[in-house]
């Protein structure tokens, strides 16, 4: 589904990615752990074509295309979805104005006839329900006002509603308390599909007792150090990361 | 201010002669012509206008704004045969609307107006047939455009007002549906001033919502100079909105001033589009306790555009709030000019007064000139001013972009959302609605 090659990025002209190599298969859910400025967020942001954040070197070939040659909204029309880690508030834009112009851009992008009122509607009352989330979200402004775990929550009902291939969760359990991650985590997991790929990006473990990855990636100082499985995650827990930081040097 | 008498032997300013002429022309035939007092209110104003001159930077109310280079123009007098061509109104903003009064080249057009069924206490009337059959309503109220030395395109309004509209509202009347008041200009080759004054007397617990809105038939240019003078009295409510959608090559003056009495409500909302340059200036005073003034001001500047919204708050009684808050988007080299004041007198302790300016400047070449400003002289106030200026925020950007939306319709969400805001003053319903209905249809910002 995707396979990222070789990627150097450079953000503020330091050097923060120094070499990903990374192959998430279709329908595969991949971790990427790491200490705090190891990296994770530039992969995250840098995949979404964020400004600001400079590929100087490597490839990312995604759904058979070069994404890096691709605009922002263009990735999306591809079907990459990032949720962020830090959503932002979009004052005097109402979630169901966000999310309808959002799904009619990226329809009307692949050749596909736009919803209209009616239509949009019936689809929000289909994926609201099936999440388990009140549509009166949709209905404030977007993100104003919402606590951490409405922010995390939003971010999943979008993902549910633009439906894409490959889903970067950035850092989705941080600011949230255990009830929320549960009820963000059992968001994603209705979303896991022999379809949809996913890379979880997480600094704690305990995301992903929630949400089960097939394969984890260790990330410090810009490179992967470690793969394996799930296991992997609890050996960091209970090793922390200090062991791969010094394999890494 | 200080009021200084102005001897007929001063000399006159430059570029005034013209409309000097015009005057000493048309003066027996304006409307209240036959009244003395009107007579002298006309010549107070065509002699303060002469003594300033048009309005310049050393005038401080003037600043950022001058109108000297209109003294070159030669503006004609508004030519009736012009308006006559007019056989049909635009359609109206609201769905419902208790009246529309349609002034084409500055004279109420009843033909094209609907003035009649308003409900009990309120009246409607056209300023011609109350200069000619009720000055004495009026006097006091206008009296002061003469006497003030910055203020000369108000004193030359004072001098030359065609028509106009005026609305009383008796003790205890209300009427729930917008009043609509469009002022149509057909201005041909001719360059014409048109010269219209309007008031309105909301008296004790009276309520009403006015709405004026300015539109060319064509596009040359012309001078609109308006004025309007405003009374709520005790725990009066009037909503006043107002849309400017003036021509490319216009010029479009517009001059409140405002009493307001205690327990009572006064709340602008206005919305500025069009014209060369446009300069809307509201003058309040607060005069009684538990009163509220609330100017909320929308605009949106591209070419190269002057869009000037001046605001002065007086808080002379105690226990009362006030809020002056502008959105407004600059694109090409266009500028904006934001002049607040807020006055807070000895007497008028627990003032709440709040004041803010935001401008997005979506290019290079666009500017604001902002001068916030407050005068206080009460000790026990809440009191605060601010101007922002900045480009699109960068996260909210590449959000929606993420999403999937391209960045032209981006970013003209985001603008968009950001001058719908100050819609959220206003309770929900038909004018919020029309409103912001207005303002979408501006689809500014929506390049890359």
């Amino acid at each position: 589904m995707i396979e990222i090659s070789n990627l150097h990025v450079n953000v503020a002209d330091k050097p923060i990615l120094k070499g990903i190599d990374l192959k998430v298969g279709t329908g595969e859910v991949h971790a990427i752990m790491g200490p705090n400025g190891s990296g994770k967020s530039t992969l995250a942001y840098a995949l979404a074509g964020r400004p600001g954040y400079e590929v100087t070197d490597g490839s990312v070939r995604f759904a058979g295309v070069d994404l890096l040659e691709l605009e922002p909204e263009e990735r999306a029309v591809a079907g990459l979805f990032l949720a962020f880690q830090y959503p932002v508030e979009l004052p005097g834009v109402t979630g169901m104005t966000f999310l309808k112009t959002a799904l009619n851009a990226v329809r009307k992008a692949r050749g596909d006839s736009e919803l209209d009122a009616m239509q949009f509607l019936r689809l929000i009352r289909e994926k609201t329900k099936e999440l388990g989330i009140s549509e009166d979200m949709l209905k404030r402004a977007v993100n104003v006002g919402f606590s951490g775990g409405e922010k995390k929550r939003n971010e999943a009902l979008q993902m549910a509603v633009l439906d894409p291939k490959l889903a970067v969760l950035d850092e989705t359990d941080s600011g949230l308390d255990i009830d929320a991650l549960r009820i963000v985590a059992d968001g994603v997991n209705k979303l896991r599909s022999p379809e949809r790929s996913m890379i979880v990006i997480t600094h704690y473990q305990r995301l992903l007792d929630y949400i089960v990855p097939d394969r984890v990636h260790v990330l410090a100082h810009g490179r992967i150090v470690k793969s394996g499985g799930k296991e992997l995650a609890l050996e960091l827990e209970e090793k922390g990361y200090g062991a791969f930081l010094e394999a890494a040097a | 201010m200080s009021q200084q008498p102005v001897t007929s032997t001063a000399a006159a300013a430059p570029g005034t002669e013209a409309f000097a002429e015009q005057f000493a022309a048309l003066k027996d035939r304006l409307p209240g012509a036959g009244a003395p007092a009107v007579a002298a209110l006309r010549e107070a104003g065509l002699k303060r206008f002469s003594s300033v001159g048009w309005p310049h930077n050393k005038i401080e109310a003037w600043k950022y704004t001058t109108l000297r280079p209109l003294g070159g123009i030669g503006f004609s007098a508004a030519a009736a045969e012009l308006g006559a061509s007019v056989q049909d109104a635009p359609r109206s903003l609201f769905s419902e609307t208790a009246a529309r009064v349609v002034l084409v080249n500055g004279h109420v057009r009843r033909d094209l107006s609907q003035m009649d069924g308003l409900p009990r206490g309120v009246s409607l009337r056209t300023l011609a047939d109350v200069l000619r059959d009720d000055p004495a309503l009026l006097d006091g109220m206008m009296a002061p455009s003469a006497e003030d030395p910055e203020q000369p395109m108000t004193a030359l309004n004072l001098a030359l007002m065609s028509d106009g509209v005026v609305l009383v509202v008796e003790p205890g009347a209300a009427v729930e549906a917008p009043i609509e008041v469009m002022h149509l200009i057909v201005p041909g080759d001719a360059a014409p001033a048109v010269h219209v004054r309007s008031a309105v007397i909301v008296r004790e617990g009276g309520r009403a919502t006015l709405a004026e809105r300015h539109i060319a038939l064509d596009g040359g240019a012309y001078l609109a100079n308006g004025a309007t003078d405003i009374v709520v009295e005790q725990g009066g409510t009037l909503l006043h909105v107002k849309v400017q959608s003036e021509s490319a090559d216009a010029y479009h003056l517009h001059a409140n001033r405002v009493r307001i009495a205690q327990d009572a409500r006064y709340h602008s909302v206005v919305l500025s589009r069009g014209a060369k340059l446009a300069r809307n200036q509201i003058d309040a005073v607060i005069e009684g306790t538990g009163a509220e003034c609330l100017l909320d001001g929308i605009y949106a500047g591209s070419g190269k555009q002057l869009l000037d919204h001046s605001s002065l708050i007086e808080h002379a009684a105690p226990h009362a709030r006030s809020r002056q808050v502008y959105h407004g988007v600059l694109d090409d080299q266009s500028r904006g000019v934001f002049q607040g004041k807020i006055i807070v007198r000895q007497p008028a302790q627990k003032t709440d007064g709040h004041q803010l300016n935001r401008a997005l400047l979506l290019s290079e070449g666009a500017e604001i000139d902002a001068k916030p400003a407050l005068e206080i002289y009460a000790d026990d106030v809440k009191c605060s001013h601010g101007s922002t200026a900045g480009d699109i925020d960068a996260d909210a950007l590449f959000y929606l972009r993420a999403r999937g939306i391209p960045e032209a319709e981006a970013r003209g969400l985001l603008v968009g959302a950001f001058l719908d805001e100050v819609l959220e003053h206003l309770l929900e319903g038909p004018v919020r609605t029309a409103l912001s209905d207005e303002v979408r249809s501006w689809h500014t910002g929506g390049r890359p």
